[in-house]
């Protein structure tokens, strides 16, 4: 443990099992990816078949619309979940849960609590230190990545949606429609709401679950022993 | 208090670094490109070219009344369509269907790899296939309230 009570990492154990959480979860985002591909692939050639039309192969279904909104829809809403609980919970509590802070830290708290600034350790973070907008900056910095990984995600839904309606559309004989139309359209609003739903589903549904329930060794969990009242304590 | 030994290079107040610049452009393009591609943006000029093309010699080979020419650069699906729905040989049956052959393209729109293209008297549709733009359906007319388009030749 350091003086300030944090387990420094990355000294035992090797690359792997220090990071073995990135790199577990990094590799099995791009097994599924190829997966979904390939699914996706299948799904788009039976409607082609369907209408008559000529079947297309992986390497251009990777390169196509319909590939790029079923991506980029599920990409934004997990960023968006992300900025939310990191925003959110800045100013949301929930009693009992590891989750949520103590209830009497709600707020961004104090420059000590936060050591920034004039409180900055040796080992804090460069811009913690810095007392102006660097300071300011980088002590929103996840938030604001995340926002903006959402932003540029949903955006990138919006575009590749137009696209792989407009082509749904020619196919059935419908004129397309601009990139402004399709963002009042039932079909970007059904793609956008439908993940977003889930995803706020999943939030609430870990903020309350994990008052009642534990997970022995987790640190998304209190410990097993730890009474249901605790809040803001990690397993 | 502690003291943070600032080890990084500063530029002077009020000038950006041109190294940091430079990152931050690359870091911009970066994304740009990112987004585009997970966009499924490719390449549209020549797409749109393939289709203004191949719709061109449909309409000069109904103009020239050399309807088989025309029937082989139908898609298949339409072919067929055409020749069950007329009881008679591709050629016969579009003979029979006196779809417009005049008028100039005034509009092409190509979304991935269906593309749907405005003549002085006609809309034709069209799709990608291995040897190139076929017709998928001509002869189109608009319908309101955003109905597909009712067209005198058109696939299953």
């Amino acid at each position: 443990m350091t003086p300030d009570g944090a387990h420094r990492t990355g000294h035992r154990g090797g690359f792997w099992r220090s990071n073995s959480l990135t790199l577990t979860f990094g590799g099995a985002f791009l097994v599924v990816l190829a997966a979904q591909a390939v699914a996706g692939n299948a799904e788009f050639n039976e409607q082609l078949a369907v209408e008559g039309l000529q079947r297309i192969g992986l390497g251009p279904y990777l390169m196509s619309s319909d590939f790029a909104v079923d991506v980029t829809e599920n990409w934004q809403s997990e960023f968006l979940q992300f900025f939310l609980y990191v925003y959110g919970t800045v100013y949301l509590l929930q009693r009992g849960s590891p989750e949520s802070k103590p209830l009497d830290r709600v707020g961004i708290e104090s420059e000590r609590d936060q050591r920034v600034g004039e409180h900055a350790t040796p080992e804090s973070p460069r811009w913690a230190a810095d007392k102006g907008r660097r300071q300011s900056v980088y002590a929103h910095s996840l938030g604001l990545v995340m926002a903006g990984l959402f932003l540029l995600s949903w955006l990138a839904q919006s575009v590749a949606g137009t696209a792989a309606h407009n082509e749904m559309r020619l196919r059935q004989l419908q004129d397309p429609v601009s990139w402004a139309s399709y963002l009042g359209s039932a079909d970007f609003w059904s793609r956008s709401l439908q993940n977003w739903q889930s995803e706020l589903l999943a939030v609430a549904s870990m903020a309350v679950l994990s008052v009642y329930l534990r997970q022995r060794g987790s640190p998304e969990s209190k410990p097993v022993g730890s009474p249901h009242h605790a809040t803001g304590v990690e397993g | 208090m502690a003291t943070i030994r600032n080890t990084a290079p500063v530029a002077p107040e009020g000038r950006q670094d041109p190294r940091r610049r430079a990152a931050f452009t690359r870091v911009a393009v970066g994304a740009l490109l990112a987004a585009a591609v997970l966009s499924g943006c490719g390449a549209t000029a020549p797409r749109e070219d393939g289709a203004r093309r191949a719709a061109g010699r449909f309409t000069a080979a109904l103009a020239a009344q050399d309807f088989g020419a025309a029937c082989g650069l139908l898609a298949p699906g339409s072919r067929e369509e055409l020749t069950e729905d007329g009881k008679a040989p591709c050629d016969r049956a579009l003979r029979s269907l006196e779809l417009p052959s005049g008028g100039g393209a005034r509009a092409v729109e190509v979304h991935g790899r269906q593309a749907l293209l405005r003549t002085d008297d006609d809309t034709v549709f069209l799709s990608q296939f291995d040897e190139g733009w076929r017709v998928t359906a001509a002869g189109c007319v608009p319908q309101p309230d955003d109905l597909p388009y009712r067209c005198s030749l058109k696939g299953a």
